[in-house]
């Protein structure tokens, strides 16, 4: 896990959109999750914790998910499920162009890939992201 | 009969609707020989639920009033994010966000379910007030197949009211008393039965006039005619789009006509010269106001039953209502004590035919006393909801 303090300003430059649009509505400390859509890298274990960071923890903090759709059927999954749990403020971006992975990067809190999750239940997940996040 | 009433607050200084509907009927029913009690909490504000009264028991006009301490207040820090979430969306929240909703929402009580254990067994009915707030769905999943449940749903078609939570626990219930015949039919088509029910109406007292001199000095208005919009300034209540109309009406008829919107503060509307906000006042300055004023006006987008408006029927005034509000559109068309508006062209049609004719609104206000006489007086009330709680008495 990697995290950083967002300054607000755009390493892509007044033309991004994607930075434009992060400059503009994050209303909270962001969580990147940056890794290939597939089985292995369990995608949805995240959302799961992240769920559970903004019911119980911090109903601000954001989450962008992207990588390449390695497997689409898991994007598909995932996304039904940010749906299913009403998460408004969960972006999933599969197959971002390099400009949306540099403002996602630009405006991080934490970045996490799935080498850096503990094996360890959605409660823990949670907790451990909430141990960096909150700081 | 020995009835226990179930509310979120409970008290003489509580001005919320459905709160001072739950204590009129406690305090009728006692008067009428049965032995009423009233579970509540220690709140006294429903924006922060926060503990302002003494947790225990006391007497309020021969009613025995537990009070339960609030252990979970209004959580503001989430209870926005998790209103967008749970009502905004398009999306059907599940039943653990739903929850979490109504405990963020408050006021949590967490010995009610104990309180009502260890009590239940003296009380031949319970009665909850209100569908939306904590104490109804945990109190009737605790109290239903036990002892009968009666619901005063004081419903409106408001985003809390389409969630599965509230449909789920509406079901439990064994007997509805509805303020209208809109509200019957909104739960009904929500719930898909047909359950034991009257349309029960709120009573009203009987008038007791103030002299409109008290408000006039009060409040500096001269002579000048006024249209009087009574409860909480907000939004919701359509406050802020009636001053807007009332602006642009005044620019149009310049005069000496003022509006006077007297209650709660929630929301101020833009100022202008002509309408003045007298904040929360007392029953004997609201009377007068009601006595002097031209007309009452409704505005809220949202009401289960309009008690200013029978309130102001009994002083014999017109009423001019929010049309986009099924409940008091129905009431004024049942009463014919005055009109219903959409938009500004109907509300400015309106009020230049009232304010024209002094006789018209006469006629109207006439109506509206003959109506209340007829159907809202509290000894008719209490008929028909003693029938209801008798008919639910027996279900088990």
């Amino acid at each position: 896990m990697s995290s950083k303090h967002s300054t607000g300003q755009t390493a892509t430059g007044p033309a991004s959109p994607t930075a434009r649009h992060l400059a503009t509505y994050l209303g909270g400390p962001l969580l990147v999750w940056s890794g290939p859509f597939t089985r292995a890298t369990r995608p949805e274990r995240v959302l799961s914790a992240y769920h559970l960071l903004v019911t119980w923890r911090d109903p601000s903090i954001e989450l962008v998910m992207h990588g390449p759709a390695v497997e689409p059927d898991v994007v598909s999954h995932v996304d039904r499920f940010a749906h299913e749990l009403v998460l408004t403020k969960a972006w999933i971006a599969p197959n971002p162009d390099q400009e949306m992975i540099d403002a996602f990067s630009t405006f991080a809190t934490l970045v996490v890939t799935p080498d850096d999750l503990p094996d360890a239940g959605v409660a823990d997940l949670a907790d451990a992201l909430w141990s960096v996040l909150r700081t | 009969m020995k009835l226990l009433y179930v509310v979120q607050r409970y008290g003489p200084e509580i001005a919320g609707g459905a709160e001072a509907h739950c204590r009129a009927f406690a305090r009728q029913m006692v008067g009428r020989g049965h032995e009423v009690e009233v579970v509540t909490s220690c709140a006294r504000d429903y924006a922060t639920w926060a503990n302002e009264y003494e947790a225990g028991d006391e007497l309020d006009d021969n009613v025995v009033v537990h009070r339960l301490t609030v252990t979970g207040e209004r959580d503001m820090k989430f209870f926005a994010p998790l209103s967008d979430r749970v009502l905004s969306s398009r999306y059907l929240a599940p039943w653990h966000l739903q929850e979490r909703w109504l405990d963020a929402q408050g006021p949590v009580l967490g010995d009610l379910a104990p309180w009502l254990d260890a009590n239940l067994d003296r009380f031949d009915v319970v009665i909850f007030f209100t569908y939306l707030y904590y104490p109804t769905p945990v109190g009737v999943a605790f109290v239903a197949g036990r002892r009968p449940v009666v619901l005063h749903p004081t419903a409106h078609d408001e985003p809390p009211f389409r969630l599965p939570m509230f449909r789920s626990m509406m079901r439990l219930v064994d007997a509805f008393a509805f303020s209208t015949p809109e509200e019957e039919a909104l739960v009904r088509s929500r719930i898909g039965t047909r359950p034991m029910s009257s349309v029960v109406g709120v009573g009203v007292d009987p008038p007791r006039p103030e002299p409109d001199a008290v408000a006039r000095a009060a409040f500096g208005l001269g002579d000048r005619p006024y249209l009087l919009c009574l409860g909480r300034v907000e939004a919701l209540k359509g406050s802020l789009e009636l001053a807007a109309f009332f602006a642009a009406y005044k620019a149009r008829q310049p005069g000496p006509l003022m509006l006077i919107f007297a209650g709660d503060r929630v929301q101020v509307p833009e100022p202008h010269p002509d309408v003045v906000l007298t904040g929360v006042v007392s029953d004997e300055v609201k009377r007068s106001l009601l006595a002097g004023c031209e007309l009452l006006v409704a505005p809220s987008f949202y009401e289960s039953f309009s008690m200013v408006l029978t309130e102001a029927w009994v002083y014999g005034k017109p009423t001019l209502v929010q049309g986009r509000c099924d409940v008091l559109a129905g009431q004024v068309e049942r009463t014919g004590a005055g009109f219903a508006y959409k938009g500004f062209a109907e509300f400015e049609t309106a009020l230049e035919l009232l304010r024209g004719d002094a006789a018209l609104r006469s006629r109207l206000g006439a109506a509206g006393a003959r109506y209340v006489e007829e159907n809202y007086t509290w000894d008719i009330v209490m008929e028909r909801y003693e029938s209801l709680l008798e008919h639910a008495a027996s279900v088990l």
